[in-house]
């Protein structure tokens, strides 16, 4: 019976003119968590299994005009709480409705009306990448991506209304939005407020290409980015181009104006003959700590663990959000092919004051035209750190409360 | 008598031979051939079939849209897995739009048309006239002529092309495509010629070859084609990928 619903629904669709892509999912994460490092990990599952239907729906009932949705419906399980097995988990008389959740996720509904063939309006939530940089990209504060060991990962869309103009070889896009606050069922349907107001962002920008050059500058005004409340209008610049035809540059950066601090990426992308692409990224962010900032930091979380008081590495993002050094590169090697239907894929994120590395190999089968498997793993390495007062060192990399992970995805589309 | 029959039939071939050497000009072959395989504008729907050396094969389905010499855009429709991919060509500019991503990589030409033996400027960059110089040379087939076409820049796939193009029609028979050592890489064969349009009319399938490992194959074969359309030039941006 509810094949047939479902076969009926497609075949409704199709008559519509709706093309419609789906996939399903299973996904197995198992970890290792340390469990007396200086962050605790007591509420840190090591182990998830992810259970995932995302559909996507495209509509164009005439030339001007197209609808976009894209959903996802979500199964998690969450066990073996770190905190389980000592004992010290702070939450572990919660139900179990704790360690079983479903979610509905609207990741994308959109319509883009074309009133003249050189305007276009778009209304709805969307993802934005405005930026050119692969691993991170510092102008994203629209709908910012949180994983730079995982490029690849899609990120959350925004409520948003947008014009663009577009000319031959330019466009001028003016954006407004608001930061969506995710529920935890259901549809996602509120903005968040600071201090009474709306939280919202208002953007423009305008792409260029020159030559084999594309040019993006953008203006983005944030209430609630820096500080609850207050403007912060922050300039952003983004390029790309090809030196040659495997070698790509780029460069992305954003200038706070409130406080003068600068977010930048610089980088190359070289395609092989193989069609595998290396990728190298140095990536500066003046928010993040100096070493002396980060050793200092380090001591206070070893005085907090002598005390018996360790932040949650889950829970606690005022903390571990701060818990970066300035300076890293990333280095990524794409789609290195064994064969036709097996690549590998290596990304890292290095940390050069600690000599440190955060390591994620991966490879991917695909085993039929609907079917995947892929099998992600993630490591840290560490050979210095900030000194701490038992003369042990601790660097950025060692404070990640899982630093062994592996990941193994089953994915068919239909 | 014999000897001045002879030398008469010689002279008759002689001038038949130039004759069909000079009512027709490379540069001539070339215009025809790209107005052929690369109007200046169209619409089309087309399948790329890639043959694979284990015996396996995956089709590709795809809406492609082409404005003058230098835009390009392509949608994929199938299989599911790449549904939603767009690929763009502006000049020397190729990108990549990954709909889970939400964007766009630049694309070198070099690379294989998803994975198959067509390489992107093969289908990306059908203009002959004006990445080749041509010349006619002898061709093994009286019913054709046969192009030596040498590269004239480092953006193109290959170093040296041979063409045939049959003299009733001047549609494309076959082509042989040559790396800078002079090595064969790829050969094609055009086949069932189908008149789209009343003033349209080419080789629905090219069937491309691959000669470094001849398990390899690729097929394309073009559904629908329309070349009486005028695109708009906002489809050609880098900021409207992904925007249906």
């Amino acid at each position: 019976m509810a094949r047939k619903l479902l076969i009926g629904l497609f075949v409704s669709f199709q008559a519509l003119g709706v093309e419609l892509a789906q996939d399903v999912s299973v996904k197995t994460d198992v970890g290792r968590t340390v469990t007396d490092g200086l962050i605790s990990s007591d509420d840190v599952p090591q182990f998830v299994q992810t259970y995932q239907w995302q559909a996507t729906a495209k509509f164009k009932p005439q030339e001007s005009t197209f609808f976009l949705i894209d959903s996802s419906l979500l199964g998690l399980i969450l066990e073996n709480f770190d905190g389980e097995k000592s004992g010290t988990r702070a939450d572990i008389e919660k139900p179990m409705s704790d360690r079983r959740k479903g979610k509905i996720s609207l990741n994308e509904i959109y319509g883009v009306y074309e009133p003249l063939p050189s305007w276009s309006l778009t209304f709805g939530r969307k993802r934005i990448t405005w930026g050119s940089g692969y691993f991170k990209n510092p102008t994203d504060l629209i709908n910012p991506s949180k994983n730079i060991l995982d490029p690849t990962a899609a990120r959350k869309g925004t409520f948003l209304g947008s014009v663009d103009y577009r000319k031959e070889s330019s466009t001028w896009t003016i954006l407004k939005s608001g930061v969506t606050r995710e529920k935890e069922n259901g549809i996602p349907d509120q903005i968040y407020e600071v201090e009474g107001k709306t939280r919202e962002m208002t953007a423009a920008r305008y792409w260029t290409l020159l030559g084999t050059y594309d040019l993006s500058i953008m203006r983005l005004d944030d209430n609630g980015y820096t500080k609850p409340g207050v403007r912060d209008i922050d300039t952003g610049v983004s390029v790309s181009g090809l030196v040659v035809d495997a070698l790509e540059v780029h460069g992305e950066a954003l200038l706070k104006s409130a406080k003068g601090q600068k977010d930048y990426i610089l980088g190359f992308g070289y395609t092989f003959s193989n069609e595998s692409t290396l990728t190298l990224e140095y990536l500066h962010n003046d928010l993040g700590q100096s070493a002396s900032e980060f050793a200092s930091l380090a001591k206070k979380l070893y005085v907090g663990k002598k005390l018996g008081q360790r932040p949650s590495g889950n829970s606690d993002e005022n903390l571990t959000g701060k818990l970066y050094l300035k300076d890293h590169f990333a280095l990524g090697l794409q789609r290195y092919k064994y064969n036709d239907d097996v690549f590998f894929t290596f990304n890292t994120l290095i940390n050069p004051v600690h000599r440190a590395a955060a390591m994620s190999p991966g490879v991917n089968w695909m085993a039929r035209d609907w079917l995947s498997l892929s099998l992600v793993g993630f490591y840290n390495k560490s050979f210095s750190g900030a000194k701490l007062p038992d003369g042990s060192k601790v660097s950025e990399q060692d404070l990640f409360p899982m630093p062994l992970r592996t990941s193994f995805e089953i994915k068919a589309y239909f | 008598m014999n000897r001045i029959s002879f030398c008469l039939l010689l002279a008759m071939n002689y001038t038949f031979n130039q004759n069909a050497y000079a009512d027709v000009t490379a540069a001539e072959l070339l215009e025809k051939y790209d107005k052929i395989m690369g109007p200046a504008q169209f619409e089309s729907e087309m399948d790329m079939t890639s043959n694979r050396e284990d015996g396996t094969s995956r089709t590709y389905s795809m809406k492609a849209l082409k404005s003058g010499d230098d835009k390009f855009r392509i949608w994929f429709t199938s299989p599911s897995a790449v549904s939603g991919q767009e690929i763009l060509r502006i000049g020397d500019n190729s990108w990549l739009y990954l709909p889970n991503l939400k964007r766009a990589s630049r694309l070198a030409n070099r690379d294989s048309f998803q994975g198959g033996d067509f390489n992107n400027s093969d289908i990306l960059r059908v203009n002959y006239t004006k990445d080749f110089d041509g010349k006619i040379i002898t061709s093994e087939d009286p019913s054709s002529y046969k192009l030596e076409l040498k590269s004239k820049n480092k953006d193109t796939s290959y170093d040296l092309i041979h063409l045939w193009i049959a003299k009733s029609n001047f549609m494309p028979l076959k082509g042989e495509y040559f790396g800078t050592s002079g090595k064969k890489l790829r050969s094609a064969e055009f086949s069932d010629v189908k008149e789209y349009s009343k003033s349209y009319t080419r080789p629905a399938k090219v069937l491309m070859k691959n000669e470094i490992v001849p398990a390899r194959s690729s097929i394309l074969v073009v559904k629908k084609i329309k070349i009486d359309i005028t695109p708009a030039p906002q489809k050609f941006l880098q900021t409207d990928l992904g925007k249906g």
